[in-house]
């Protein structure tokens, strides 16, 4: 074990002690000679010392293990706030604090269900929640983040963006928001704005069938409020009695927002998600689906496992069965690798198909009109069931298998819920061994950094300008190469262009 | 009967102002949780509570406030309270009569890091009084230290 001897009594103590067991004098500091630095740090060190204790703590009631990670982890965070380290102050890292302290304090089990436009994510959610609240039209409907919980009364809640969140949002449109722009302009955007903004939390308790048309108010993109709303919470009274009140589906609009702040949101819904439920279209999975799965794939990377794709619209596939399982076969060896499942058997586990608009006809069945009924008919004749209203009624139970929405309800319940206290903390203890990690290894690196400048101070004049020479030495050489890439850039752009211009004219001539 | 009332995002804290801010205990604790989103029974609940512990009416207590909430509860609270309210402290401007004694004082670094309540740090920038999050720097004043202040007002 490393020794350190306090310069003031002799006394030998662990290398990693700051104070002096005999005495009490700062110990880290004895190489420094200048006594008013040394009286300044003291004081300083001494001041921690005593607020240390003082630091506020957000008692945490779900798990007191959990509650013991918090209290270390607000001490860790008021050294890493001390305004003296403004300049070593990573974002990594105090993002990696502010999904810790949110991970404690809300403690929600959260199921991000995230896909393109279109892919049947309300539709899926629909299913697993026993009734139609989120909003399943033909144009893109879910344009605001909505969380829905079970709850003993039925509500809805509504979180509007502050002025400082609007204007971020504001400035973060790209040049590919015109449309954003236009449709914000159509509905006049700007005339709601100043009601909306900043405005406090609505919240309202209502009954469990007026949910669907309560929300179509504040997240259809018909309705200008949508702009204004950061977040939906739908409480619903109807779930089964043992789905946990922690329990939290969220429904994200979309990753290729172009209101960049939007798009923010749901990644940062992602990295936090416990699981995610990836829905992408059985008929097709394009380059935008996969571009979505590998996103999500690089906000979960340190649990691959959570990652679940849905395929969703199984029942518009020819052949349902047989060109799903080579669908199915195919996708099992493509998202296996770098940057997706980490081996075969997980990625066949985790990719799961569905049609959960056949799944909500059969439960809704009596109440629906014949036209509404007609994709049960065409997918009944695929499985010999003759298209009749007698025959349908009598095999809703043999579709709605087929829909297998029952799968992800069994995931859910079965390796999910069951579960997900468990995994909950085991998330919360992986982002607290990996702010450990970081900070051991800033820590490591300042004193590296500290130790190099006390070096050259306490060097001679000679070493000094031997110092002053190499890094001279070594910036010429990194200019000079700079230099060279720089020329060589210069004449590739220039025969490029060369020859870009030379193709133009071929065309121009062609078409004249 | 007039009480201080110090209140932040979960607890009411109650001191006895004819008493010599002496505190005021609700079964063994010098605090009592109340619920946010309801201000209103919060303080209904107080003042029955206070009107039995101390013999007197509920319109004869009045309430001087020291919010160390948000700014929202805060204000919830002075409109909730009502015509109850005799008076209000407001704790940039306690603070800043501590640091106006205090600053300059070498050992306590004031001016550099400023002070601690209540679980929150505050700063003098360019004249004005900023709030910020604990700082392990900052000189922490305790609660007695703080009501001692108000008494002198």
């Amino acid at each position: 074990m490393a020794m350190m001897k306090c310069k003031f009594c002799g006394e030998n103590n662990e290398a990693k002690r700051y104070f002096c067991s005999k005495c009490g004098k700062v110990l880290a500091y004895s190489g420094i000679k200048n006594d008013k630095l040394l009286n300044r740090i003291e004081l300083k060190t001494a001041r921690i010392a005593e607020n240390i204790p003082m630091v506020p703590h957000t008692k945490i009631i779900w798990n007191d293990m959990i509650d013991l990670y918090m209290s270390k982890v607000e001490k860790m965070l008021a050294v890493y706030d001390i305004v003296d380290f403004d300049d070593i102050r990573q974002d990594s890292l105090t993002k990696k604090f502010d999904a810790f302290l949110d991970r404690c304090t809300t403690a929600d089990f959260q199921i991000a269900f995230v896909g393109t436009i279109k892919t049947g994510k309300s539709t899926l959610i629909n299913a697993l929640l026993g009734r139609n609240y989120a909003s399943m039209a033909v144009s893109p409907e879910t344009a605001a983040l909505t969380k829905f919980r079970s709850s003993d009364e039925d509500y809805v809640k509504v979180i509007f963006y502050s002025k400082e969140e609007w204007e971020e949002l504001w400035d973060s449109c790209t040049s590919s928001a015109d449309t954003f722009l236009r449709e914000y302009n159509e509905l006049n955007g700007d005339a709601h704005r100043d009601k909306w903004v900043g405005h406090d939390v609505y919240f309202r308790k209502l009954h469990n069938t007026e949910i669907e048309k309560e929300l179509v108010i504040w997240s259809s993109s018909k309705h200008p409020e949508h702009y204004f709303v950061k977040e939906i919470e739908v409480g619903i009274s109807s779930l089964p009695k043992d789905f946990p009140k922690q329990v939290v589906f969220v429904d994200t609009p979309g990753l290729s927002d172009p209101v960049v702040y939007r798009s923010n949101i749901t990644r940062n819904y992602i990295r936090r998600a416990n699981a995610v439920f990836v829905c992408v279209d059985a008929q097709k999975l394009q380059q935008e689906e996969v571009e979505t799965i590998s996103a999500v794939f690089s906000f979960s990377a340190h649990n691959k496992q959570k990652v679940h794709i849905i395929a969703t619209h199984w029942d518009k596939l020819n052949n349902p069965e047989e060109d799903w399982a080579e669908q199915k076969d195919w996708m099992s060896k493509r998202l296996v690798g770098d940057g997706f499942y980490d081996s075969r058997e997980m990625a066949f586990q985790n990719i799961i198909h569905s049609a959960a608009h056949i799944h909500n006809l059969c439960r809704d069945y009596d109440s629906i009109s014949n036209s509404e009924k007609m994709p049960l008919y065409q997918l009944a004749l695929l499985f010999g069931i003759l298209p009749i209203p007698d025959e349908i009624k009598k095999n809703l139970d043999k579709l709605q298998e087929k829909a297998n929405i029952e799968s992800i309800n069994d995931i859910i319940k079965k390796q999910l819920i069951k579960n997900y206290k468990t995994i909950l903390y085991d998330d919360i203890v992986k982002l607290y061994e990996s702010i450990v990690y970081e900070l051991a290894r800033i820590s490591g690196e300042t004193r590296e950094e500290a130790q190099k400048i006390i070096n050259t101070m306490e060097s001679d004049i000679d070493t000094k300008r031997k110092m002053v020479k190499e890094q001279a030495d070594n910036y010429n050489a990194i200019k000079k190469y700079d230099d060279t890439l720089n020329a060589a850039w210069e004449s590739i752009k220039k025969k490029t262009d060369k020859r870009l211009a030379g193709i133009l004219n071929k065309i121009d001539a062609n078409n004249r | 009967m007039e009480f201080l009332l110090v209140f932040d995002n979960e607890k009411i804290h109650i001191y006895n102002v004819e008493n010599n801010y002496a505190r005021y205990y609700f079964s063994g604790n010098d605090f009592v949780f109340y619920d946010k989103n309801n201000i209103e029974l919060a303080l209904n609940s107080l003042s029955n509570e206070l009107s039995k512990a101390f013999s007197i009416s509920v319109p004869d207590i009045k309430y001087s406030i020291l919010g160390v909430a948000t700014e929202a509860i805060n204000n919830k609270f002075i409109e909730k309270a009502g015509t109850k309210v005799k008076k209000i402290y407001y704790v940039d401007d306690i603070i800043g009569t501590i640091m106006e004694k205090l600053i300059g004082k070498d050992n306590l670094m004031i001016d550099e890091y400023g002070i601690n309540y209540n679980g929150r740090s505050y700063r003098v920038v360019d004249g004005d009084i900023i709030q910020y999050n604990f700082s392990l720097l900052g000189y922490t004043i305790s609660d007695d230290e703080f009501i001692s202040e108000i008494k002198n007002n």
